[in-house]
């Protein structure tokens, strides 16, 4: 038997009970139909209560809106949710500077370690969900008080939890940490009203854009966004290929929330892929990611095809090795005349594609390549500091340093383990980058006890040549001590090949699902 | 207590059921009939989704299963003073419900929240030790339209008596973030939060028992404690272990597990280190045939002597385990919570069984009742 709670019970009565109002905007009238019961307009607030005294990203009224269905008992159509986000992002969310600190969340790039200027804010908060997540909302003292109280509400063992039960929880986050958070975040902000003043960017026309598909390599395609039915809706099509040639097609659609955050949801090559980029710098930038697997993701840029200065942007791969033959993207603008010169050593075998913004050469690197920068001039274009050339690694970096891989089934699909591993010509501040250079990957335990209980063989596998690791299935296993999940603490290593002893580590912890998965972790 | 007359008929009841011939029918009756004036030991725990069990440990079968309605949680059992009755935390730790062990009625049942104010007892539940009063720990939250106001604790006092829609007869103001308790046999009450309180339940008058939180030891690090099993009956006491740093960021940073202790029956109070710490244990008993003797259990099963400081046993365990008990008489412990069987272990950790239930016992108490 269900309990209703009264406070579920009492927003039902008052949402049955409120009158359509009208409102110019449609999200402003589904607040009005579907929130304003509970949230209840005038007061001090001036709007809606709690509603308007908070700002937040998209992903974060989206989550908001999804707490009231689980939780209070909010029904409403999928349309009326999206109008609502969309009219709150726009209305009431982050400006581009203070969403910056938290892209990497926002992009679902979570294998990183946090760390704020707060002696206890990681204990008392981050402990749960990243720290970001509410580093991505503003809110007056008053409105940090009451996500304290939320917190006690909705989640009673809180303050029983490790790192909570060991002091005055609650004390110390109404006078410790709701304090700070409403003089670092509070609810007005010049970023804001400047951002609020500017005209929203205008994504509709033709750009070029590029990433990394880990597995597949660096590609770039032509994407031409149009706008579509609906407010700063938008789609797009992407034609483009891997640099060996493989094609690489897609098409999506998009949302533009809060005037520069762009939404949108992928299909590349027949998979599916979420998107977001930040529209507010000339040259966007975001990520590309499995919305199930979002270790799998392509971190993307995108620059107009049609740019104001001629110049060179990005030359895929990032680095040439001596007395190898291989493809060569250039990406810029002023491209499509004038005489192509790679730096010495370096000869054009076939110029596969030119076009103005684009390059797509058959290159040579001799044998005898000098290391180091290799200066670029197409026509009257160049960049001394975009290809490198090598002979030989001289260290690499694995990155993530820590990541985190969870096992899976269909019901929660796993969490990969995806590892690159990025060369340097010599070291300190002088080393030059030399992008994804060729390795091979192994797993190994991390410590005895992983090495005692099998970790490396339970856990998942491993390709050698990607640096994917694809976690075991989900589930006690039978086969091991305690019926462990399949579990594992392991070392990930990456080595250059045909250097063997050029190697970088990674720690991998291959850990179980998680159930609650929101945009915002 | 029971009445000669009742004895006498329960004897007939079972003279009836052998004469016949019925397949064995476990009853209160039959069970006391066995060995005349033997008292029998239980098992009493919770499990999903919402039954209460009564199993014969020798036997290692259930002899009971009482639905209780209500959607599971936390299982927090407490028995009442003749151990017939089991009070639960129930219904998302919102109902206090009084189960007949003998029979499975419901006798009591407190719904603590009200109107607007949701109450819930982690797992604060205590009864006195004349049974006629039935102590918890509410955590209160007020819902609001729009948000939620989070008010002070209070201890709630009911009367056992009360029935099925049992009011406080009393509250008082209580501290923040407690979790067990127990009564002592001169009334007062011990509470286990920051620190460990000793409460006066007819005037709400609240003294530290025992310093945790705020305890002034130079050389350690304030303590850490997870108590969600309120055990101790048999033993007559109420134990918290916990873990602690000895010279914490020095070279010699040492792990302890120590135990707060309050004997029930004296009102004496301790609190040592027992043993290192190497691995976790989420509850722990003391031997009752001796005090100094500690078992806990998590994914291990151990056996720690305070005298010596050192763990003298451990063994691996085929899952985890979350709650620890033993038979009166010392010589088995009992394993439940978490998954959905209890295991038997004799006191040199030689496996005696496994007792299968159909739900899981999550953070249920594993308690053991003599009727």
């Amino acid at each position: 038997m269900r309990t209703l709670s009264p406070l579920r019970g009492l927003c039902l009565v008052a949402i049955a009970s409120t009158p359509l109002m009208a409102g110019a905007d449609p999200g402003e009238q589904a607040i009005d139909r579907y929130c304003s019961g509970c949230h209840q307009a005038g007061g001090d607030d001036n709007g809606w209560s709690r509603i308007s005294a908070q700002r937040k990203t998209p992903e974060g009224w989206d989550m908001t809106v999804a707490r009231m269905q689980t939780m209070h008992g909010l029904e409403l159509p999928l349309e009326a949710r999206r109008d609502i986000v969309k009219f709150l992002a726009d209305t009431r969310g982050l400006a581009p500077e203070e969403s910056a600190p938290q892209r990497a969340l926002i992009e679902r790039r979570l294998n990183r370690i946090e760390s704020f200027d707060h002696p206890s804010y990681q204990e008392m908060c981050a402990r749960c969900h990243t720290g970001g997540r509410a580093q991505l909302q503003r809110r007056p003292l008053e409105e940090w008080e009451r996500l304290v109280h939320f917190h006690v509400g909705q989640f009673q063992t809180i303050e029983y939890q490790a790192m909570a039960r060991d002091r005055d929880w609650f004390e110390l986050a109404l006078d410790e940490i709701a304090p700070w958070l409403a003089e670092t975040q509070g609810l007005e902000s010049a970023a804001w009203d400047a951002w609020q003043a500017q005209d929203a960017v205008e994504p509709a026309g033709d750009w070029q854009l590029w990433g990394h598909w880990p597995g597949e390599g660096d590609f770039y395609a032509d994407v031409t966004i149009t706008a579509a039915e609906g407010e700063d809706a938008y789609a797009l099509t992407l034609d483009g290929a891997f640099i060996d040639g493989r094609e690489l097609d897609g098409e999506g659609q998009a949302i533009v929330y809060t005037g520069y955050e762009w939404r949108a949801n992928l299909s590349l090559n027949g998979r599916d892929f979420r998107q977001v980029l930040d529209l507010s710098d000339a040259r966007p930038a975001g990520r590309i990611f499995d919305d199930h697997d979002d270790a799998f993701g392509m971190r993307v840029e995108m620059a107009p095809r049609e740019a104001a200065t001629p110049g060179l942007t990005a030359s895929l791969p990032a680095s040439l090795k001596a007395g190898t033959r291989s493809r060569l993207v250039l990406l810029g603008q002023g491209l499509a005349d004038g005489e192509i010169d790679l730096g010495e050593g370096v000869s054009v075998r076939e110029v596969i594609e030119r076009r103005d913004h684009r390059l797509v050469l058959d290159v040579e690197a001799a044998a005898d390549l000098t290391p180091g920068w290799l200066p670029l001039a197409v026509g009257d274009v160049g960049a001394d500091t975009l290809l490198a050339g090598y002979q030989a690694v001289d260290r690499l970096e694995v990155s993530p340093a820590l990541g985190v891989a969870r096992v899976g089934n269909q019901a929660t699909p796993p969490v990969s383990g995806v590892f690159s591993a990025l060369g340097y010509l010599g070291e300190g501040e002088a080393a030059i980058p030399l992008g994804r250079v060729p390795v091979r990957w192994s797993v190994a335990p991390w410590d005895e006890i992983a090495e005692h209980d099998e970790d490396a063989k339970y856990a998942g596998v491993m390709d050698a040549a990607t640096g994917i690791f694809t976690p075991a299935g989900a589930g006690p296993n039978p086969m091991r001590r305690f019926n462990a999940n399949s579990v594992g603490n392991l070392r990930v290593t990456a080595s250059v090949e045909g250097q063997e002893a050029v190697q970088d580590e990674a720690q991998l912890i291959v850990t179980v699902q998680r159930w609650n998965n929101p945009p915002l972790r | 207590m029971e009445s000669p007359v009742m004895k006498r008929l329960n004897l007939t009841l079972a003279g009836l059921l052998a004469l016949a011939a019925q397949p064995l029918l476990v009853d209160t009756a039959e069970a006391e009939a066995a060995g005349a004036d033997e008292v029998r030991e239980y098992l009493v725990t919770m499990a999903r989704p919402n039954q209460l069990h009564v199993i014969d440990p020798e036997a290692r079968e259930i002899v009971r299963s009482c639905d209780v309605e209500g959607d599971f949680g936390s299982g927090t059992l407490q028995l009442s003073p003749d151990e017939r009755t089991a009070y639960v935390l129930h219904n998302r730790w919102e109902d206090v419900v009084g189960i007949d062990l003998t029979n499975c009625e419901e006798v009591f049942r407190a719904r603590q929240s009200t109107g607007d104010v949701r109450a819930k007892a982690l797992a604060s539940l205590a009864v006195s030790p004349d049974g006629s009063r039935l102590y918890t720990v509410q955590d209160r939250v007020r819902l609001h339209r729009d948000r939620y106001e989070v008010l002070a604790p209070q201890l709630a006092v009911y009367d056992t008596a009360a029935g099925l829609d049992a009011e406080p007869i009393a509250t008082f103001p209580a501290p923040r973030q407690v979790t067990t308790m127990a009564a002592a046999e001169d009334g007062a009450l011990y509470l286990a939060g920051a620190d460990i309180y000793r409460v006066d339940p007819e005037t709400g008058d609240t003294e530290v028992a025992i310093a945790n939180r705020h305890w002034e030891r130079p050389g350690f690090s304030p303590p850490d404690s997870l108590a969600m099993w309120s055990t101790g009956e048999v033993a007559g006491e109420f134990l918290r272990p916990y873990t602690v740093a000895a010279d914490p960021g020095e070279a010699n940073e040492a792990w302890h597990w120590g135990i707060s202790r309050v004997d029930l029956a004296s009102g004496e109070t301790e609190n040592k280190e027992i043993a290192p710490f190497e691995f976790i244990i989420f509850s722990m008993v003391s031997d009752p045939r001796d005090r100094d003797t500690f078992y806990g259990v998590y994914t291990q099963l151990s056996k720690l002597d305070a005298e010596t400081r050192e763990i003298v046993e451990v063994i691996d365990l085929d899952h985890t385990y979350y709650v620890i008990n033993t038979s009166y008489d010392g010589s088995r412990i009992y394993l439940g919570g978490a998954s959905s069987d209890i295991a038997i272990y004799d006191d040199d950790f030689n496996d005696l069984g496994r007792i299968e239930l159909p739900g899981d016992m999550s953070t249920a108490t594993l308690k053991v009742a003599r009727f």
